[in-house]
């Protein structure tokens, strides 16, 4: 009876269709007519194992999501040189704010499912939509002072 | 493998070339309401991030556009029918419209050069070719009704165009995010990114281009009007918006409102000097502001070109498909020229070349 009346109530309820943007922790508190304007602005793209997603030194416009599969990041800003990103990371979301050129190079070492958004629509969204943009900025904040914190730690531990 | 890549790949070759010679009857109709779609897109997009679906965002502005229209309509068509009754007054007068334009003081003051220099070398007969010219002139403007009725097709072909415009454009507002999409799903990874830069820097200029260009129109219209009405010239505003739209077209545009607005002067029978030059003056000062403040300020990044390669391109546009392509050359040559730039260096850039 109970299973029933679950699957009764499941035929009305709504479904969160931006519920795979949600997922990721900078876009959780945004509402769903948000992610409805933001997931308008981004697209959905495969990437088979073994593909180039960047390079390094190349021109800086999509910032990407990863939802699922596994990349390999190779450059100066990585702690030992490489670094493995997976499901309900990012990709680009530091060089976004530094410099207009990727300071490291991208390849896919399993088969990936991304969100990509241009820079450029991205910062767009973000002045257009101040209330999404302060819920944004605010986990984008919150990353960065962890990222700091642990650069630090590395930085205490070689010492 | 490669053999059926190469197969697929004539496959969608020859369905593009067939799509092109199916479709280029309504290009024309597309790369209007693409520019259409571009000047409006901002408003829906802004409505729509205030809560309203597209759809009823495009249909709210284009209620206010029409309302605007039968406004404007209401307003000057009685003016309009007066004017044209005139105009027919002064073609079945006894004053023609050449004798008119003789009486002008700045024509008379050439005339009599112009006779003065054929007595002294009669080889020249200058005289003779200024009335031909004026003749012709006048034959031109006889034949105006008559005209207006033998092509009674072209016109409502015309109309029929105006009206299609804005029927495309509401689908392109309302799903040109999605079809851009689509168009991006079919990109392959390597050129994904590359790709995004030039269409964002090709949107993000066009864009600003055509909407300075609207505002450019309307400042213009509204100071033109302004000031005609200030000097006294009956439909000031139709004549300030033919001055506005002609201003598109850089450096001989302006020139264009104001010799219809002289026209309009001598059509309603006054050939005296002072309103003639009470218009340049006018239309000087429009100018004047338009270029100093509207146009650096609104345009920003304004077409740099020679005005040799802009009096080559209206003149080629003139040549290809009459005013309308006239007033679009310069801006189509613009972005072209744009594409080019943007595609160079970002293939450079991604060391695709």
């Amino acid at each position: 009876m109970k299973n029933l009346t679950r699957w009764i109530l499941s035929l009305f309820a709504h479904k969160d269709q931006h519920a795979s943007l949600r997922k990721f922790k900078f876009f959780e508190a945004l509402n769903p007519y948000e992610l409805f304007l933001l997931q308008k602005l981004m697209h959905k793209r495969e990437f088979r194992k073994g593909e180039q997603l960047f390079g390094e030194k190349n021109p800086l416009e999509l910032i990407y999501f990863i939802e699922s599969g596994e990349i390999e990041v190779k450059g100066k800003l990585q702690p030992h040189g490489a670094v493995v990103v997976g499901k309900r990371q990012h990709l680009g979301l530091i060089d976004m704010y530094h410099e207009q050129i990727r300071s490291s190079s991208a390849e896919v070492i399993k088969d990936c499912v991304l969100w990509a958004v241009s820079k450029h629509d991205f910062e767009k969204y973000l002045l257009q939509n101040p209330q999404a943009g302060i819920k944004i900025l605010r986990e984008v904040c919150s990353y960065l002072s962890n990222f700091a914190f642990a650069l630090c730690e590395q930085i205490e531990i070689k010492a | 493998m490669k053999t059926t890549r190469i197969i697929f790949g004539l496959f969608v070759l020859i369905t593009m070339v067939l799509a092109f010679m199916l479709y280029r009857w309504i290009l024309d109709y597309l790369l209007f309401s693409i520019i259409f779609a571009y000047v409006l897109a901002p408003s829906v997009s802004w409505l729509e991030r205030k809560g309203l679906p597209r759809w009823m965002g495009i249909t709210f502005i284009y209620s206010t556009i029409l309302m605007g229209i039968a406004w404007l309509t209401y307003t000057f068509i009685p003016e309009l029918v007066e004017q044209g009754n005139n105009l027919l007054e002064l073609l079945s007068s006894e004053h023609s419209v050449s004798e008119s334009i003789l009486a002008l003081p700045i024509i008379r003051s050439l005339h009599a050069s112009l006779t003065y220099l054929d007595a002294q070398v009669p080889v020249l007969s200058l005289t003779k070719g200024l009335t031909n010219s004026l003749d012709m002139l006048e034959d031109m403007m006889v034949k105006l009704p008559s005209l207006i009725f033998d092509n009674y097709q072209l016109i409502i072909g015309a109309l029929s165009f105006v009206a299609t415009i804005p029927l495309i454009g509401f689908f392109l507002l309302k799903d040109g995010n999605k079809l851009i999409k689509d168009f991006f799903r079919i990109i392959p990874n390597r050129y994904f990114e590359l790709v995004i830069i030039t269409v964002n820097k090709l949107n993000e200029t066009i864009g600003n281009f055509l909407r300075a260009m609207v505002f450019e129109v309307i400042s213009v219209t509204l100071m033109a009007s302004l000031a005609l009405s200030i000097v006294g010239v009956k439909n000031a505003v139709l004549i300030g918006l033919i001055a506005g739209i002609a201003n598109i077209i850089p450096y001989f545009g302006p020139f264009i409102g104001t010799l219809v607005a002289v026209v309009s002067v001598l059509v309603g029978g006054n050939t005296a000097l002072m309103p003639i030059v009470n218009i340049v003056i006018a239309m000087y000062v429009v100018q004047m502001i338009d270029n100093n403040i509207v146009y650096p300020v609104v345009v920003g990044t304004a077409i740099k070109m020679h005005p040799l390669i802009v009096l080559l391109t209206v003149l080629a546009g003139g040549w290809y498909g009459g005013i309308i392509w006239m007033l679009i050359s310069v801006p189509l040559v613009y972005f072209v020229f744009n594409i080019v730039q943007v595609l160079y260096v970002n293939l450079k850039n991604f060391d695709l070349i």
